[in-house]
């Protein structure tokens, strides 16, 4: 299947909170194929810009393309959201009454998109979730309810995956393998955006780039 | 059944808020029935002696609109008019008397022993005027629409003397009141008002059988029962009278429950629903991240709070229904009468309004808990 370039353009994007400017006329253009870690320091501003990047932000001062096609801010665009952007959160954020299963498929309830059996049974079995998928959330280890939080994100095959923190409450072997599998469901039309401040994580994407003084500078 | 168990892990998990808004919706529920239908037993109870007299019309109906505007005036301003339709009401006792009665008897003056012995009376009572002025010459001559009526019947409809009474479309005013031994009297008449105008009155409007008798003309009945009395207009019309803040103590008592009730019960689920909603701030977060519409968000948290309200509502019904139908079994037996409290459309309007009000005091809160910027709760969370 022949997968096109998708392009996430972040251009003159501010916000302050307060007198504080956290971002800075910020100008980024996110191309797919990559996985990007964004550093920083502890309040440089990296979840501010994760959630902007994410939709879930629309109070701030410029614009964000996808494929060249201007966000509407005044919008909700929860749609966009379903259909577009996948979230990994460092916290899970899985509803702890469903199951493994009714979390992964959640997104499909607000999507005109019809379950794809294979896919989601492709990932299961990838995401090793196989063994668990009906047991209840609350039940589960930090790795396992990661590796659901990760299901979830991908159920809907989104163009952008945004990733605060993924590994910040696993242990180092968890870690990777929630790395290895972002990178092995990275394609051609995907574009991963992984929030950090672990170093060593950020060295496992392709690109690095530092949230300092509300600017995101690329380190190659 | 797997609805059951999605529902009881969910509602488990919020177990103490969901009891709460049960419980609510239960109290609530029962309370709203039992003001809805205080009217009608209330007034049973106030009135049981009336009630259980041995006439067979009387009975408490309820109150309309109409009778409203009458017993704003303390009186019927139109008596055909009422009789066309329920009977009619006295507004000090609030019963309501069904297919009424009434004789037109054509008299002449001096009612100081009354009615004037005559060869086509079969009964001769003698009757002192109690209050106002009997009719006299002039009455005579001129066909005047004076009228004079039994003390206790006057007091059944609720009038004084010299109080204008629009009967058969001729308004009569009221000159005289005649003492009478009203119990014994209404069990013989069975309930037939007995009204008393100058005979020429009477021959000019009404016509008369009996065109050449000069001294004490009866007629046949007029009755007044042509519609069958429905509950439904009651039933109606009681709520049209909370929106117009009827005057009659007991019905007004009533509705002053409801209402607050109403009002507390909106009050205490929107502070339950919120109370919920805060509890989920997070799971809003969530699904609203992975693409939830604030609407669908609105619908799933109104959905749950509705059934349990509906659980709730039914709950407190039929508590109702047990304990009224107890209540009614209990007086029919001290006093006799078959006392019907229930009123299935009353009942069905106390759900049809406490549903919709529970469900927009859930709406309120569910839309404002979907305000909130999305960011904000999931940063909160952490």
């Amino acid at each position: 299947m022949l997968m096109s370039n998708v392009t996430y353009e972040a251009k003159g994007i501010s916000k302050k909170f307060g007198q504080r400017t956290i971002i800075d006329n910020l100008n980024y253009k996110f191309i797919s194929g990559n996985i990007y870690a964004i550093l920083g320091e502890s309040g440089s501003g990296k979840t501010t810009l994760l959630n902007i990047l994410g939709l879930l932000d629309n109070n701030f001062k410029g614009e964000l393309n996808i494929d060249s096609e201007t966000i509407d801010k005044r919008c909700d665009n929860f749609a966009l959201r379903n259909e577009k952007i996948g979230f990994v959160f460092q916290s899970y954020y899985l509803i702890d009454y469903l199951s493994v299963e009714d979390n992964i498929k959640a997104p499909l309830a607000y999507s005109k998109r019809k379950l794809d059996s294979e896919y989601y049974n492709y990932l299961i079995k990838k995401l090793n979730l196989d063994q668990i998928i009906n047991e209840k959330v609350n039940y589960l280890s930090g790795g396992e309810k990661q590796r659901v939080s990760l299901a979830r994100a991908l159920i809907n095959k989104p163009q952008i995956i945004i990733c605060d923190e993924p590994t910040g409450n696993l242990d180092s072997r968890n870690a990777d393998q929630v790395l290895s599998i972002l990178r092995q469901f990275l394609s051609a039309d995907k574009i991963i955006i992984i929030v950090t401040h672990d170093k060593n994580v950020a060295h496992k994407c392709d690109r690095i780039l530092e949230l300092q003084e509300g600017k995101l500078h690329e380190n190659i | 059944m797997k609805i059951f168990e999605k529902m009881r892990d969910e509602y488990g998990k919020k177990k103490k808020g969901y009891a709460f808004l049960l419980f609510l919706s239960f109290i609530i529920t029962f309370f709203l029935s039992v003001s809805f239908n205080s009217a009608r037993i209330e007034s049973i109870v106030h009135n049981i002696d009336y009630a259980n007299y041995p006439i067979g019309y009387s009975a408490y109906r309820g109150m309309d609109s109409k009778e409203y505007k009458s017993v704003m005036n303390n009186k019927f301003t139109n008596l055909d008019y009422h009789f066309f339709y329920y009977g009619a009401k006295n507004p000090d006792t609030n019963i309501m008397y069904e297919n009424l009665n009434v004789k037109v008897i054509g008299c002449q003056k001096n009612f100081e022993t009354f009615p004037l012995p005559s060869a086509y009376s079969s009964t001769i009572v003698s009757s002192k005027l109690l209050e106002g002025e009997s009719f006299d010459d002039l009455d005579i001559i001129s066909q005047s629409n004076a009228m004079v009526m039994y003390s206790s019947q006057l007091k059944k409809i609720g009038y004084k003397p010299n109080d204008k009474i629009r009967m058969m479309g001729h308004d009569f005013v009221l000159k005289g009141v005649l003492e009478d031994n009203s119990d014994i009297k209404r069990n013989i008449n069975e309930d037939i008002i007995q009204i008393f105008i100058p005979y020429t009155t009477y021959l000019s409007l009404f016509d008369s059988p009996y065109p050449n008798v000069e001294t004490v003309i009866y007629t046949s009945n007029y009755t007044f029962d042509e519609l069958d009395d429905n509950q439904n207009f009651i039933s109606y019309y009681k709520v049209q009278d909370i929106l117009q803040h009827t005057e009659d103590y007991i019905i007004q008592s009533s509705y002053i429950t409801i209402g607050t009730t109403f009002v507390i019960s909106c009050i205490c689920t929107a502070i339950v629903q919120i109370i919920l909603i805060k509890g989920r701030y997070n799971e809003i977060g969530i699904r609203r991240a992975i693409g939830a519409s604030r609407d669908s968000i609105v619908f799933l948290f109104t959905k749950k709070s509705l059934y349990t309200i509906l659980i709730g509502a039914l709950m407190g019904f039929l508590t109702f229904l047990v304990v009224l139908f107890n209540v009614e079994l209990i007086l029919s037996h001290i006093y006799f009468t078959n006392f019907i409290m229930f009123n299935s459309n009353t009942t069905f309007l106390v759900l049809i309004i406490y549903i919709f009000l529970s469900y927009l005091s859930v709406l309120l809160p569910s839309i404002l808990g979907t305000r909130i910027n999305i960011s904000t709760i999931l940063v909160e969370e952490r």
